[in-house]
């Protein structure tokens, strides 16, 4: 925003003063609400053609050539589906959730450096900011399971609650190691303190051992923080219908799986903004083209992460909520905070080579004993009393 | 070597592969893009039935006999016979409907036809914008070429045309020694029906009763028939099982046992060897084709009753008898001294 502005004022210096400012807002506003949209409507694509694919499928194909039209044609369908509220539903709060699923989720791209120095807020408190909105979506999934009136919304909501919040605390704690390496919560500080070193690359925090278990953490969180495969209990489909959403349809369920997908995004965005080195990349520092190269860095490092997440959709069954459960108390809380412990010593070590060694083994270790604490041993051979 | 999450990255090893060789190895894709590409159909698969005609449409080997409406097991076959203004039967169907909303596809019909008339179609593009009229076939839709027929399964047109060369053949065979001795037989009018026509015969000894026997009897003589050329008729009084004589006795105790001839799957002569010692209505209906098609217009009993009782003089509307049955029931007639 306040490049545009600087800009503004070096290239038409007589534009009115309020002008100025409008347009400075107006720019990345429509930038945030016309790409990520459409970045929305083309993962889907890619959702359904990689899925297919890896199932040895061709996926969608038939709307334009390989099917590069169907998200509108999904989309046109969407909105000419009716509109359906049950009878006995809480209607206001009914029609509410869907928008308030939205908001927070495109509200999250406000701190996201998307190229170097284009961020549309560079709010000094971004981290924090990230993960107030992006635990907001879970007020929208509970008001829809609530607002149906049907055990199946209901218990799906409340699944997502558990889920979510449950989930949030390693995912923060996980962010906390780029926050203690950086001193700072703004996200454009992070993605600068990581430029640098070989090619741009070297830098990246996902290369330092509490880095790399930091963004796992973060990623696994993130997807459970989505509901995406295998977390996607809110909305297992074997057990509870569609969860949450079991009585939308048409635009209002179009707008769930809006928010759902952009958050989904988001987290991805804020994943590559925190471990792997956000805009930077090889060239994203050259004079005059930087920008668009940091960008081009920015946006494919996120498609690959989401890529990542929709290759761990198409092969990881989801997890049982015990599971779940277990997974993130006794298995992700542990080791985020481990994972602490492993930065601050990375910090105060002498030399950065012995520091790299020390805690890469000590955080092996633990990884180690906590799945061998967690673990049921080894599963033996099934008697059967009365078979014989 | 195990550790935490071993499987999980098998996993994705495995969907790596695959997503990476569906780009690059044709064999992997299964998708078969239906409008454009198509499954090349098994020839033994069936959908619903069709009419076969030869050379021209005219030509349908269709009779019109109801044989195939009456034994159709969901009733979906409909037939009128095409007549003349004299009620006489044209052999072909005025109206042949076949609702296939209604049809199971369970080939019923194609047995049980007698003229190879009527057999499965493999096309299986049978959507219509309406579920009423659409769905019903009527004639015209339903004739296909004999050329259709071989062309979507040859080896089992082939096999039916070979058989109907042979009737026609054997026909063509018979009816030359007909012209030259009008009566072959006259030195033994009652037992002149007794020539078992084909290469088995059950030996006297064998462990049948008698009902097995003539049951087995006219099985053979009919696969006999179906399985090869057309041989010569063997003329001989040793096969003119005598058990089964014992198996047609004068009593009226049961419908079946009272008309053991009333079995399509007999031969003529078995059929005739069964009535021989019954009045003339039962030698006539003997000499019926067994299937109570209505072809002639009435069931096989009541044309036999007609004719033994002067009622109907036309002797050749037998359609599933063909001329075996009107060259048997004119020598009957005569036997009986009535024409």
């Amino acid at each position: 925003m306040e490049t545009i502005y600087q800009l503004l004022q070096t290239w038409l210096p007589n534009l009115p003063e309020p002008i100025m400012r409008l347009i400075s807002f107006a720019v990345p506003i429509l930038f945030v609400i016309s790409v990520f949209p459409g970045i929305f409507a083309y993962t889907t694509l890619i959702e359904r053609k990689a899925l297919g694919r890896i199932q040895n499928r061709l996926g969608p194909n038939r709307v334009g050539r390989w099917g590069l039209l169907q998200p509108i044609a999904d989309g046109m369908k969407l909105l000419t589906k009716e509109d359906i509220v049950p009878r006995k539903a809480d209607k206001f709060t009914h029609f509410l959730a869907p928008v308030i699923a939205v908001i927070p989720s495109v509200m999250l791209f406000a701190v996201l450096p998307v190229g170097s120095g284009l961020i549309p807020v560079n709010l000094n408190i971004g981290i924090l900011f990230v993960f107030a909105i992006s635990t907001g979506s879970v007020l929208a999934l509970f008001m829809g399971g609530w607002a149906s009136r049907n055990k199946f919304s209901l218990l799906g909501a409340m699944r997502a609650v558990a889920q979510v919040v449950s989930y949030e605390v390693p995912m923060v704690l996980a962010a906390l190691v780029v926050v203690m390496a950086t001193g700072s919560l703004s996200l454009l500080t992070i993605a600068q303190a990581q430029s640098g070193g070989f090619l741009n690359i070297s830098n990246w925090f996902v290369f330092q051992p509490w880095g790399f278990v930091g963004f796992v953490l973060f990623m696994i969180g993130a997807m459970a923080e989505s509901a995406r495969t295998p977390f996607d209990i809110p909305e297992a489909e074997s057990e509870i219908i569609a969860g949450y959403h079991t009585e939308y349809s048409g635009f209002k369920f179009a707008l769930f799986q809006l928010g759902e997908y952009l958050a989904s995004i988001a987290l991805a965005g804020v994943t590559v903004t925190m471990f792997l080195g956000g805009y930077n990349g090889p060239g994203s520092h050259l004079p005059y083209v930087g920008w668009l190269i940091s960008m081009g860095w920015f946006f494919s490092k996120m498609m690959g992460v989401i890529f990542i997440v929709i290759w761990i959709r198409g092969t990881w069954p989801r997890v049982r909520v015990d599971q779940l459960m277990s997974f993130a108390w006794k298995m992700l809380l542990p080791m985020s905070i481990i994972n602490i412990f492993a930065a601050a010593l990375y910090h105060f070590m002498p030399s950065k080579f012995l520091a790299w060694v020390v805690t890469a083994v000590g955080l092996l270790i633990c990884w180690w004993g906590l799945a061998k604490l967690n673990s049921d041993g080894e599963i033996k051979k099934r008697t059967y009393r009365y078979a014989n | 070597m195990g550790f935490l999450g071993k499987g999980l990255f098998q996993g994705m090893a495995v969907t790596a592969r695959n997503f990476v060789g569906s780009y690059f190895d044709k064999e992997r894709m299964v998708t078969v893009q239906y409008p454009e590409e198509r499954v090349q159909v098994p020839e033994n698969s069936r959908t619903f039935p069709f009419l076969v005609f030869d050379n021209t449409a005219d030509h349908m080997r269709c009779v019109g006999c109801k044989i195939c409406e009456e034994e159709c097991p969901p009733q979906c076959i409909y037939i009128v016979m095409d007549r003349d203004e004299n009620g006489k039967p044209l052999q072909r169907p005025k109206v042949f409907d076949i609702d296939i909303s209604v049809c199971m596809q369970c080939q019923i019909c194609v047995e049980v036809c007698p003229f190879e008339a009527i057999k499965m179609d493999n096309n299986y593009e049978k959507s219509q914008y309406d579920r009423f009229d659409d769905l019903v076939e009527r004639l015209p839709d339903l004739l296909k070429s004999n050329e259709y027929y071989n062309h979507i399964k040859p080896a089992e047109a082939s096999a039916v045309d070979a058989k109907l060369k042979a009737e026609a053949d054997k026909k063509a065979k018979k009816a030359a020694p007909a012209k030259a001795a009008p009566k072959p037989a006259a030195p033994k009018p009652a037992a002149a029906p007794a020539p078992v026509a084909g290469r088995l015969v059950i030996p006297e000894d064998a462990p049948f009763t008698p009902e097995q026997r003539a049951w087995l009897a006219g099985f053979l003589s009919s696969a006999g028939a179906v399985a090869g050329p057309a041989t010569a008729p063997v003329e001989s009084a040793a096969v003119e099982l005598p058990a089964v004589e014992e198996a047609a006795p004068d009593t009226e105790a049961a419908p079946a046992v009272d008309t053991p001839w009333h079995d399509p799957g007999l031969a003529m002569p078995q059929r005739m060897d069964l009535a021989k010692e019954r009045p003339l209505a039962d030698k006539l209906m003997a000499a019926m084709a067994q299937t109570d098609c209505h072809a002639c217009g009435y069931d096989c009993r009541g044309y036999a009753d007609a004719i033994a009782g002067g009622a109907e003089s036309d002797l050749s509307l037998c359609l599933p008898g063909e001329g075996e049955t009107a060259g048997m029931l004119e020598q009957l007639m005569k036997e009986a001294g009535k024409v």
